[in-house]
């Protein structure tokens, strides 16, 4: 399940209305979401989850759902 | 506004950032970014996208790092292997290439700074010098700066300093990514970069109205005395004394300085007399508003009596309520909060990005005296009762040139910046300007005005088109500043106009008016010369068989 908290940042970040997420979702299948928009996003949760990835996580993910699971991941841990 | 940028490494995370910054203050923009590290591909090559494009702006953003890092060795000094000199070598001429070649643009340069993953630590000044090799290729941008007049250099470096490396870094992107800013980063980096456009496209405040309480010094001077009022140049009263150089500073910049205090004026006349701390004096205000009246009022009337608009007004006042009172009757003021500790005003002062400036002309340095005189001037105008009279004793003196080297700076600045009495309010750049000089089509002059309390200065522009098929003159734009306004000076303006094209068997003049939220002041300057509106805001004067005579209390010169 990606969280709508998850959903709306990356919409905002990507300046769209509405998009359907759902696990396997690739970066690629989104509208304007380039590798420069991965990292803003990436640094946008970063600050709105008040967490922090190392290089290689950031590395790792490789759908929406690794993105939401490794947030999930360090939210708990804190 | 077309910007290219030009980078050694990934800038295109600031360009959301950029761009909604602009739009914010009305600007909009076009970037043209031909990618990573292709800034010495895309200058050298004549024949690249960025010549095609010839954009208004281009921004340099080099990081110097990135031709040091892997480079650094301990066998010479500077410490720096001989490829990354050649590097930076090639940098230096790519800078002046550019400048050259597109001397239509406007390039801006980051100045350079040395990354703290690359200091040499306690070595540093005791055997080896990094630091002072950045300061060297500091120093060398300066001098092409001096050189070239269109350049500009971004203090990143002091940017950097104040901020921290640390707080706006984040390697993970330098190594994935080729950027290090990370969001703190890119904020500051665009306000930077903000200051500068601003700065480039003459968007600044004119004036600052201070309140005196508890703004000037520390504590009410109508309750506590002359005394007891907190101003010295030592201790807590020291922060009251330093804002006001600080306000002295930006008055020699040629921002005007006004107060606007609820205070009885005898009471504060014994301070600006006695007390031993006041930095500024009541020379240094245009306006002094110390009145019981609602400041509201008080600002209306300041505006209206320095000839500027309300929203050139920049408020500072410690009171909440007053300054609440102001954001809501008068949204077009600039009302800043003034932080609750005095020892803060200064650096939140200096952070203000209301007064970007990039060369100060000598009209700036001059403008405060020249608002002193027309206030001498106002008290003249009451001693007379007929407006020619009055005008006649002025004894002023008009002198019109074509452009050149020397008044194209001012030229630029009133064209970007005056609202008032500006017929067509078309903002030419730089680049226009220079194409338009350039043309036998285009005549572009500037006028001073001098009377007998002082000099003026540059005062005015006007552009005029020769349409000789048609045997016609149009007045592209008729530019003048508010400083002026009032004294018909338009109309001798006109007469030269005239009398220029009569001597190339000119039959028609023609003009337009484009109305604007501001420009008020000029809407009747065709109308009330005998111009004729021959379509909606177009003016036409036909002038072949008419004598026109110039009023009797000018004195016209043309250079």
């Amino acid at each position: 399940m990606i969280s709508d908290k998850l959903k709306n940042l990356i919409l905002k970040e990507l300046n769209l209305q509405e998009f359907e997420f759902s696990e396997d979702t690739l970066a690629k299948d989104v509208p304007g979401w380039d590798s420069l928009k991965n990292f803003t996003i990436i640094l946008s949760i970063e600050e709105e989850f008040g967490i922090k990835f190392l290089t290689e996580e950031i590395l790792s993910i490789k759908n929406v759902g690794d993105l939401q699971k490794l947030i999930d991941l360090k939210v708990n841990h804190n | 506004m077309k910007i290219c940028f030009l980078s050694n490494y990934s800038i295109e995370f600031i360009f959301d950032n950029l761009r909604n910054k602009l739009k914010d203050i009305n600007v909009e923009t076009e970037i043209y970014y031909p990618g990573y590290n292709q800034f010495l591909q895309q200058i050298f090559n004549p024949q690249s996208e960025l010549y095609n494009q010839k954009p208004d702006v281009i921004f340099l953003s080099i990081d110097v790092n990135y031709y040091l890092q892997n480079q650094i060795q301990l066998k010479s000094n500077p410490p720096i292997s001989e490829s990354s000199l050649n590097q930076i070598e090639q940098i230096f001429n790519s800078i002046e290439f550019v400048c050259k070649n597109l001397s239509s643009s406007t390039i801006f340069v980051d100045n350079f700074y040395l990354d703290s993953n690359l200091d040499l630590g306690t070595l540093e000044y005791n055997q080896f010098e990094l630091d002072k090799f950045i300061e060297s290729m500091n120093k060398r941008l300066f001098e092409i700066s001096s050189s070239n007049k269109n350049i500009r250099v971004i203090n990143l470096k002091r940017m950097i300093n104040k901020h921290g490396q640390k707080n706006l870094f984040d390697f993970r992107l330098f190594y994935l990514a080729k950027s290090k800013w990370n969001k703190k980063g890119l904020e500051e980096l665009s306000n930077l970069y903000l200051s500068h456009l601003k700065a480039y496209l003459g968007i600044r405040k004119k004036c600052i109205a201070v309140d005196l309480d508890n703004t000037l010094w520390g504590g009410i001077i109508g309750q506590d005395g002359i005394e007891n009022i907190m101003l010295s140049n030592d201790g807590a009263g020291k922060s009251f004394y330093d804002f006001q150089n600080v306000l002295r500073n930006y008055y020699q910049q040629g921002i005007i300085l006004t107060i606007c205090s609820k205070n009885s004026e005898n009471v504060v006349n014994e301070v600006f007399e006695k007390h031993p701390y006041m930095v500024l004096k009541p020379e240094h205000f245009a306006v002094m508003k110390i009145n019981w009246n609602n400041k509201v009022e008080n600002l209306i009337e300041t505006a209206k009596e320095l000839n500027i608009g309300i929203d050139s007004i920049v408020f500072l006042d410690d009171s909440k309520f007053e300054r609440e009172l102001v954001k809501k009757q008068l949204p077009e003021v600039e009302v800043p909060d003034l932080p609750d500790d005095p020892t803060q005003y200064v650096s939140f002062l200096k952070e203000l990005d209301y007064f970007n400036f990039h060369k100060l002309t000598d009209d700036d340095f001059k403008r405060n005296e020249t608002y002193k005189l027309n206030f001498e001037r106002k008290k003249a105008e009451t001693s007379f009762t007929d407006i020619k009279d009055y005008l006649r004793s002025l004894e002023m003196k008009i002198e019109i040139k074509e452009i050149d080297d020397f008044t194209f700076p001012r030229i630029i600045q009133l064209i970007q910046k005056t609202n008032q009495f500006n017929t067509t309010t078309k903002r030419y750049t730089d680049a226009e300007i220079t194409k338009m000089r350039n043309s036998n089509e285009w005549k572009i002059y500037s006028f001073t005005v001098k009377d007998k309390f002082g000099d003026n200065g540059i005062v005015g522009v006007f552009i005029l088109k020769y349409l000789l098929v048609k045997s016609a003159v149009e007045i592209d734009s008729f530019i003048m500043s508010c400083r002026v306004i009032g004294r018909e000076i338009e109309n001798a303006i006109l007469h030269f106009i005239i009398k220029k094209a009569k001597a190339s068997r000119i039959k028609t003049i023609c003009a337009e008016i484009i109305p604007t939220a501001k420009n008020e002041p000029c809407r009747n300057v065709y109308k009330d010369f005998g111009f004729e509106e021959f379509e909606n805001g177009k003016w036409k004067l036909e002038i072949d068989d008419k004598n026109f005579a110039l009023p009797d209390y000018f004195e016209l010169i043309s250079l």
